[in-house]
């Protein structure tokens, strides 16, 4: 008797076990979080989809999920980061030039201008990881957004198949306060 | 062997007429303690996870074949302990068919009370002869103060099936001694010998057959001797894989402090410990002596008219006990789950064979009965309900941090606001690797609101030092969200602007170097961290504030990869500013390593020290073709 009846007390809860398995899904976690109004990144990682709208023109599909081909002339919209319009920033562009850009181009320069500012080159002989870092002196950054410009000498004209413009391998943007 | 026939006196009418009355009188009768356990603890029921939930639901982490699942079931981990049934398996099985849902796990906690309430009924019944010690039984345990922590708290799971597997290989025991069928003797060894898949405190098992055997039915004490066997074999092997531990929390303590812990333990049994602080006084001591004398009074009456019961039921709280009594340092009352069975029991059995005497006896019954059931389901209510709203802020901030990291995956979350509950409660146990998070940090100054606990943890592991939030905030690497009741806020924009004014750039005594953002510390030469490694090759250099004391040491912390262990060890030269130190030797026997060295007094107070670490030898494994010199983890001057 003792064990039909526990039979029948485990009958219920297990019932409502199997119920809550199918409340398997964690569901919405937007109620979780209170978020701030949306506004520019400061810092562009070529793979991130959130910021891809920031890339302007001239940068080409994400590779790898990590970076990004870009053509000769390529722009891209950052937020000047807290702090950075009366101390200054540092901008810093992440690429990589590949051994096939040396081959065909020899060496290829690098410019750039943040708004109006322009910045001084820098010239990339061999194939290489490198980051472009350049000084943004006090007021020149203010408002909400900041357009960054890059130019390269030269590019390797499309090919083949590729019908694109190839400059140089992009990985990451950045404006830093001082 | 006690029977019905035994106290026929003092026995209910033992059963079976028929019609629908007798039927519902029957479904009552094992409904009803059932119904009251989630009528008490319904909260528990509803509570999400917290504490050591989380370290057990990550194990799934570690489970990629069939080795690391036998690892992850059956290898020794805090304090040596070996779980399999009622931690490995529970979280194993459970996260993997219902990830971070709590319910079901609360379900399967619930339904294995239920079961022991069943059992308990007909454990008592079968000890006293008596259905309505059965029912009372069940009734005075499920309302003891010391469930709550085993119905409010996944990670007490053990307890709680522990007590099952002791009391169906005591009721099989039972059947044995009544029936003498081998298959009863034999399935009481089969859920024995699986209960050390539950819990140690199993390993009393066999002294709970003993003694009812030795009190109350001898001519089969010799049947219980060879349950000893598998627990002594468990006790030695437990005691060799459990590290020894002569101090903190889970030191054992063979001293005089044994009886001020049995009397703690004794007066929780009894006395909720719960109870708010108004009651501490007069009406709490009266209860306490009241209840003791009550007990200890009908366990010597009894024994004076052979009688045993009664003692056996003490020896059960005695016996159970036992094993967690040098804990000194570690008093907990969901140690109370298993052996308050023993008083309830008793506590049943007196009230039984004190209904059917005269109004006065029957009025002490009652005022008895009242004066422990009230004040522990009352606050056992309240102490549940405690656990499950801590549960859920619990819940509020790692759910919180995973649409944090949904939203923003390349930055580094930083909360304001933690408090203590929250911070031991949830933080402290690392949840949001669930979630592939490795890295979450508190604010500058959040250890102010966070008490410290010695035995088992530092804050400042988990808070960024300010010239870091500096540093991180000018390069737009965080999110900065405020701890909540509901949700979690993000104040990114407000925290950095204010940090970017007010923080000075000063540099940490303590760099986590795994933490992405104190990269700014480390030379170019260290490879980029990967979440778990941070290795530096031949030569490597960092920067790090100077000390703040003469006779302070610089710490080199870091981690010890599989394939070093067999390596002969290796000497890391020390350069600060341009100074050489003595060369420490770092051994690779151990999981980690830890070197320091003296800092010349020459150093107090600079704001920054330039460090040079130089290896003698390097490695390479495998495919990597990196060289490899050591794999850091922290640096400090303390």
């Amino acid at each position: 008797m003792a064990i039909e009846t526990t039979r029948r007390q485990l009958l219920i809860p297990t019932l409502a076990l199997c119920a809550a398995a199918c409340r398997k899904s964690e569901g919405n976690l937007s109620d979780f979080t209170e978020e701030e109004p949306a506004h520019l990144s400061s810092q562009i990682h070529m793979a991130d989809p959130r910021v891809a709208s920031q890339l302007l023109s001239g940068w080409y599909q994400v590779e790898g999920n990590a970076w990004r081909w870009t053509a000769r002339n390529f722009a891209a919209v950052l937020r000047p980061p807290p702090g950075s319009s009366s101390l200054g920033a540092t901008l810093r562009f992440s690429l990589t030039v590949p051994d096939v850009i040396v081959q065909h181009l020899n060496s290829v320069t690098l410019a750039a201008a943040v708004g109006n500012l322009r910045l001084s080159p820098e010239t990339f002989l061999h194939p290489c990881d490198a980051v472009y870092t350049r000084d943004i002196p006090p007021g020149v950054l203010s408002g909400e957004s900041v357009r960054v410009d890059f130019a390269l000498d030269k590019s390797m004209a499309p090919d083949g198949p590729d019908g694109r413009e190839l400059g140089v391998i992009a990985h990451s943007l950045s404006l830093e306060t001082k | 062997m006690r029977t019905l026939d035994a106290h026929p006196s003092a026995i209910g009418s033992p059963v079976v007429s028929p019609g629908r009355l007798q039927s519902l009188t029957q479904a009552a009768y094992w409904l009803i303690p059932p119904l009251l356990c989630f009528a008490i603890y319904w909260q528990g029921l509803t509570a999400w996870f917290q504490a050591d939930d989380f370290a057990w639901l990550a194990l799934r982490l570690d489970v990629h074949d069939w080795h690391s699942l036998l690892h992850a079931l059956f290898a020794p981990m805090a304090q040596g302990t070996i779980r399999p049934w009622s931690e490995r398996a529970f979280f194993l099985v459970f996260e993997s068919l219902f990830r971070l849902n709590a319910l079901p796990y609360r379900i399967c906690v619930f339904l294995t009370q239920c079961a022991s309430l069943t059992l308990l009924a007909a454990v008592t019944r079968r000890l006293t002869g008596s259905r309505a010690a059965g029912f009372c039984a069940a009734v005075l345990w499920i309302v003891n103060s010391s469930l709550v922590t085993a119905m409010a708290w996944s990670s007490a799971y053990n307890q709680v099936q522990c007590g099952l597997f002791l009391l169906t290989a005591f009721w099989f025991f039972l059947r044995y001694l009544h029936s003498g069928r081998t298959s009863d003797y034999i399935w009481q060894w089969i859920v024995f010998v699986l209960g050390f898949g539950a819990l140690e405190i199993n390993v009393i098992y066999p002294a709970l057959a003993a003694a009812y055997a030795l009190l109350l039915c001898r001519k089969r004490f010799l049947s219980t001797l060879p349950l000893f066997i598998p627990s002594a074999i468990f006790t030695v092997v437990d005691r060799m894989l459990a590290a020894p531990t002569a101090a903190g929390a889970y030191a054992l303590h063979f001293d005089r402090a044994l009886p001020a812990t049995f009397a703690t333990y004794w007066q929780w049994a009894l006395i909720s410990e719960y109870l708010p602080a108004g009651w501490n006084g007069r009406l709490e001591i009266a209860l306490y002596a009241g209840l003791t004398l009550f007990l200890l009074l009908f366990a010597i009456v009894r024994a004076r008219r052979h009688d045993l019961l009664p003692l056996f039921c003490l020896a059960w709280f005695v016996i159970v006990l036992a094993p967690v009594l040098p804990l000194r340092d570690h008093i907990s009352n969901y140690y109370l789950t298993i052996p308050t069975i023993g008083l309830a029991i008793l506590g049943a059995y007196a009230l039984v064979l004190l209904w059917p005497q005269s109004v006065a006896w029957k009025l002490l019954a009652v005022a008895v009965a009242a004066l422990y059931l009230i004040p522990m389901a009352r606050f056992d209510r309240i102490a549940t309900r405690w656990w499950n709203q801590r549960s859920w802020a619990v819940e509020h901030l790692v759910l919180g941090v995973e649409r944090a990291h949904q939203l923003h995956p390349a930055k580094t979350i930083v909360l304001d606001g933690v408090d203590g509950t929250l911070f031991w409660a949830g933080i402290f146990h690392h949840p949001f690797r669930l979630f592939g998070v490795p890295n979450v940090y508190l604010t500058p100054g959040s250890q102010d609101r966070i008490e410290a606990h010695d035995a088992t943890g530092q804050v400042a592991d988990f808070v960024l030092p300010t010239g870091t939030v500096l540093q991180a905030a000018k390069s737009d690497r965080i999110v900065v969200y405020q701890v909540g009741p509901n949700r979690l806020k993000a104040i990114t924009s407000r925290f950095e602007n204010t940090a970017i004014a007010s923080l000075k750039p000063e540099l940490p005594r303590r760099i986590d170097a795994l933490n992405p953002l104190t990269d700014y510390l480390f030379g170019p030469e260290w490879y980029p961290p990967d979440g778990s490694s941070h290795w530096m090759p031949r030569r490597a250099t960092l920067r790090i504030a100077g000390p703040q004391t003469p006779g302070e040491r610089l710490y080199v912390k870091g981690f010890v990869a599989s394939a070093q262990s067999s390596q002969p060890p290796v000497y890391l030269l020390l350069r600060v500013d341009g100074m050489r130190l003595s060369e420490a030797k770092v051994d690779f026997k151990g999981a980690g390593f830890e070197v320091s060295y003296p800092l010349p007094n020459e150093f107090v107070g600079r704001k920054e020290l330039f460090v040079a670490l130089a290896v003698d030898r390097t490695f390479q494994f495998g495919s990597d073709t990196r060289e490899l010199g050591l794999n850091v983890d922290l640096i400090e001057i303390r």
